[in-house]
Formats: structure tokens, C-alpha cells, sequence
């Protein structure tokens, strides 16, 4: 095996070649903390590298696996980690200068399970200040787009987009509360999944919405996304929202299915005037190739979730500004101005706004559920725009995540979230300048192994997730 | 209401002890506009039809 290939391969390819003893974890993540300490200053993917613990965990896979002992196609393999999430004596910092000194004492669910499954940890990633979006001034760098190191990675999971996509890991962990996992993945041309509200644990994730926040894979392709979410899905004792609905095997979901897939296009939602033309081409090029794999394609309205970025909004705002109230007040002073200014938004929104959002979610979730009773997913774009520049990506005035756009390019994301459904982004395209193009496919609660098993048949039909941008000069 | 003028923004960011500059509160001020120009625009009869996601659940339906 060529070392300077590794950072190309996706986890299931690794994962064979170290089972079967053909490479070292040690090597292989002696590779890739090369690749991110040569990288990272131009990428700007990582908040904190954890080169040490790496790679004494990576000797402990090889000692283990060595020894005849395989725990399974995560052992011994390198990811990294969003900096929300909490690990043992490592700075947390969620991206903000708030949390600039924030080392926890404890280990999230999450990492725990990844380490349980052998996974290495490289380190912490970049994002968008607590999950928040639109930061305009990134306090650990500013993270940038592999396909083209002036574009947006987008947000809120930006480090976990570019580590992915620039080969700094195998596989990453962002969140999702609106878009922030499809987001950033339809941007840098990865595969990114929102599960099901509940399906994965947030037991010590910094939260931004309680009732929308998920913890989900980002990787390159369909099925290491199925290897990543059996690692972390499953009930927590400690996260009263985690669910207790069974977990299935969703690497054999890949290729279990058999039968016509029916799937749901809204057409109103391509009709949307900030919809880019080169990503309507390119998703509607996905649905076509979908009817080419047998499935049936119907129209469905879905007028409320048109609106959806105001209830979203008004919905995961007012969530994450209860619990930065205090800190508003006292250290105000430390946060991004976009992050701050949307925060204190948020705290000034006024209840019956706040109500008015809560029955229009309850509008959203049952439009969504009606579609998806006599459909297997929706499909719809997983991001209205290609990966915009780096200087109009942000919350201030004018700015990309702000105004009238903004709350209009949110009904992509925004209606999966509002009603807890699991969601994937999966590369379908590249834009004339090169900039990838995303398909989103939503599916019923708890119906990941669905979700990514159409993602799956279509990426392999299509073979967008194949391309790798050049490494940055 | 589907606006929030500046001052509006202003007595309600005392009230709960936030200081805003001129351009956070207008940058607030047209952002909470925004919003709550979207929401008043879903018709009553509809939002009265159902109950508020106060507490939310999801389960395979």
C-alpha cells in the first residue's frame, strides 16, 4: 500500500486492509497527523491535534488486532471530532473564545463509544461559533473549502467538511441542529447524515437547540457513514432524549433492499428564486437517476416547509439563547459579533412568536409525515447554493446567513430537522467552477438503514463521491 | 405585529439586560422583522388546527 494514497481510501477500505493485517494503524495514522500538521495551516481544519493520544491508540489497535482481537471495521481507524464535543482533559472549545479554557473532565457518550469501537481520535474540529453559523471572525482559523481555498466549507460543521474532504481524517463527527451536517458536506462534495432526532446520544455535546440538536457521520462515501453511525447510534442512559428503538445493522441495509423506491420531489421547492441553477441541474440529474434505478418519482406540496427557515429560527434560536443568557451579559464581549447579535435576537423574540413557531412546526412535521406515508424519502437539494465566498459567508449585515435569503435558503434544511426525520447529503454533481453540488434524502423517523441504502445505490450508480480535490499548493 | 423598530428592540434588550449598539439593534430589529413577516404570514385557521410542539417526541408513525 502506498502511503501517500491513505488519506484517499474511505473507512470500509481500511478498515479491510487492517483487518487483514495489511496495514498498521500505527502507519496509518502516522500518515495522516503528517498530512494534517503539513495541511491544517492552510485548511484551517483543526481547533486541536491529539497527536500524542492518537497514537498510543493507534499501537493499542495494532497490539490488539495483532493479537487477534478485532473489534470491527472502526478499529484502528483515524477520525476526528467537532469541537463541541466533549473529551476527557482536551480543550472544548465549541469555537468561541468563551469557551477558550474549557477542558472537561469527562468523556462524552460518543467518544466513548468510538473509542469502544477502536476508532483512533485525531483531534477536534473546526466550526462555526457554537454551532451557531455566520461567524465572521473564527478565533482557531478560518476553515476553507478543499475545492477551492477562497469558498466557503460552510456551516456550522465546516472543520469536519475539510478534514473529510482534504483528507486530514478517515471519517468525522459533525452536528446538525438546521443543516449543519448537510450543509458543510454538500459543499465540500462528502456524504454528511442528520439522524433521527434521538438516534444518537448528545450526553456531553455543548447544545445549541434541545429539541433539534443530532450527532452524525461525515465521511466519504455511503457506507462509511453506515460504519460511522453503528459505532455511535443507540439508547444512553444519560441523554433522556436518546431512543430506545432498536438499532439495525446498517451496513447490511446497504444492499438488503429489494422493490421499488418511491420517492418525493416537491416541485415548488426548484421553482425557489435562490435556488442555483447549476445545483437545481444537478439534483434533478440525481432524481433522473433515480427513475433510471427503478424508482417511482411523484410530486408532493409542501407549502408550510416553504416557510420553514422562520420557524427554524425562531424555533433552535430561542433554544440556544436560553442557554447563553448569562453569558450574554458578562462576557458578551468575547463573541463573534454575528454570533452575538443573532443571539441576542433570539432573547428578544417574543413569546407569541415563539408559540406561533411551535404550531407551525407542528404544521411542518405533519406535511412531512403525510408525504412520507405513502413515500419511502424526499429528495431535495441538500444546500440552494453552491459553497459561497469566504467573505460573504457570514452573519453581518448583507452577509450570506442574513435578511431575507438567508430565512428562504433554510426550507431545504430546515424541514427535516423541524420534524426529526434522518437525512443525508450525497454528492451529485460539480458545478462549471469546479465547486461540488449536494442531493438530499430524507426518510421516515428511525429509517437511517433507508436512507442509506437509496444514498448508497445512487452514489454507486452515479460516482460523484470518487473525486478528491487536489491537495492546497 | 410584523415588525420591530429599533426602539422596540431597544426597550426590550433593557428589559433584559442586554446593552445594544446602534448596529446590533438594527441588525436585530430587521432580522426579528423578518421572522415574524414570515410567521404572520401562515394563515391563523392553520396554526389553530394543531397543538404547539412544546414537547417534542418522535416516533416511527
Amino acid at each position: 500500500m502506498a502511503e501517500h494514497d491513505l488519506h484517499l481510501m474511505t473507512i470500509a477500505e481500511l478498515g479491510r486492509l487492517i483487518q487483514s493485517r495489511q496495514l498498521s494503524p500505527v502507519e496509518l495514522t502516522r500518515s495522516l497527523l503528517e498530512r494534517v500538521q503539513h495541511l491544517n495551516p492552510k485548511l484551517g481544519a483543526y481547533i486541536t491535534v491529539m497527536s500524542e493520544t492518537a497514537n498510543s491508540e493507534a499501537a493499542a489497535a495494532e497490539e490488539e488486532i495483532g493479537r487477534g482481537t478485532y473489534r470491527g471495521p472502526m478499529h484502528g481507524i483515524p477520525v476526528a471530532i467537532k469541537d463541541i464535543i466533549y473529551t476527557e482533559g482536551v480543550l472544548t472549545s465549541a469555537g468561541s473564545r468563551v469557551l477558550a479554557d474549557h477542558v472537561p473532565d469527562y468523556d462524552s457518550t460518543i467518544v466513548e463509544r468510538l473509542r469502544a469501537s477502536g476508532a483512533v481520535l485525531l483531534g477536534k474540529l473546526n466550526l462555526s461559533e457554537f454551532a451557531v453559523g455566520g461567524t465572521i471572525d473564527h478565533p482557531y482559523g478560518t476553515p476553507r473549502n478543499p475545492w477551492n481555498l477562497g469558498r466557503s466549507a460552510g456551516g456550522s460543521s465546516s472543520g469536519s467538511g475539510v478534514a473529510v474532504a482534504g483528507g486530514l481524517c478517515a471519517g468525522a463527527l459533525g452536528s446538525d441542529t438546521g443543516g449543519s451536517i448537510r450543509g458543510p458536506s454538500a459543499f465540500c462534495g462528502i456524504v454528511g447524515l442528520r439522524p433521527t432526532y434521538g438516534r444518537v446520544t448528545r450526553h456531553g455535546v455543548v447544545p445549541m437547540s434541545w429539541s433539534l440538536d443530532t450527532v452524525g457521520p461525515m465521511t466519504r462515501t455511503v457506507e462509511d457513514c453506515a460504519i460511522m453511525l453503528q459505532a455511535i447510534a443507540g439508547r444512553d442512559e444519560r441523554d433522556s432524549s436518546s431512543s430506545s428503538e432498536p438499532v439495525p445493522d446498517y451496513v447490511d441495509a446497504l444492499s438488503g433492499r429489494a422493490g421499488t423506491v418511491r420517492v418525493a420531489i416537491p416541485p415548488d421547492a426548484f421553482e425557489y428564486e435562490g435556488l442555483d441553477a447549476e445545483v437545481r441541474s444537478g439534483v434533478m440529474s440525481a432524481v433522473d437517476s433515480l427513475a433510471e434505478l427503478g424508482a417511482d418519482i411523484n410530486e408532493v406540496s409542501l407549502p408550510v416547509s416553504a416557510q420553514s427557515g422562520a420557524v427554524f429560527l425562531a424555533t433552535a434560536d430561542v433554544d440556544a439563547a436560553t442557554f447563553h443568557l448569562d453569558w450574554l451579559k458578562t462576557r458578551g464581549d468575547l463573541y463573534d459579533w454575528s454570533t452575538r447579535t443573532r443571539l441576542e435576537s433570539a432573547v428578544l423574540t417574543p413569546a407569541t412568536t415563539y408559540l406561533r413557531a411551535q404550531r407551525a412546526r407542528t404544521l411542518i412535521k405533519n406535511e412531512m409525515m403525510s408525504a412520507l406515508e405513502d413515500h419511502d424519502v424526499i429528495v431535495l437539494p441538500a444546500s440552494p447554493t453552491l459553497a459561497p465566498p469566504i467573505a460573504q459567508s457570514t452573519g453581518s449585515p448583507g452577509g450570506y446567513y442574513q435578511g431575507r435569503l438567508d430565512l428562504g435558503r433554510r426550507q431545504y434544511t430546515s424541514p427535516a430537522a423541524l420534524a426529526g426525520l434522518p437525512a443525508i447529503s450525497v454528492p451529485c454533481g460539480f458545478s462549471d467552477s469546479g465547486l461540488p453540488v449536494g442531493v438530499q434524502i430524507i426518510g421516515r423517523p428511525f429509517a437511517e438503514d433507508v436512507v442509506l441504502n437509496v444514498a448508497h445505490r445512487y452514489e454507486q450508480a452515479a460516482g460523484w463521491s470518487e473525486r478528491r480535490p487536489p491537495d492546497p499548493e | 405585529m410584523s415588525e420591530l423598530t429599533i426602539d422596540d428592540v431597544r426597550k426590550l434588550a433593557e428589559t433584559m439586560g442586554l446593552e445594544l449598539d446602534e448596529s446590533r439593534a438594527r441588525t436585530i430589529a430587521s432580522r426579528l422583522s423578518g421572522i415574524l413577516e414570515v410567521l404572520d404570514a401562515i394563515p391563523d385557521e392553520q396554526l389553530d388546527s394543531v397543538e404547539p410542539a412544546h414537547r417534542f417526541e418522535v416516533g416511527r408513525e
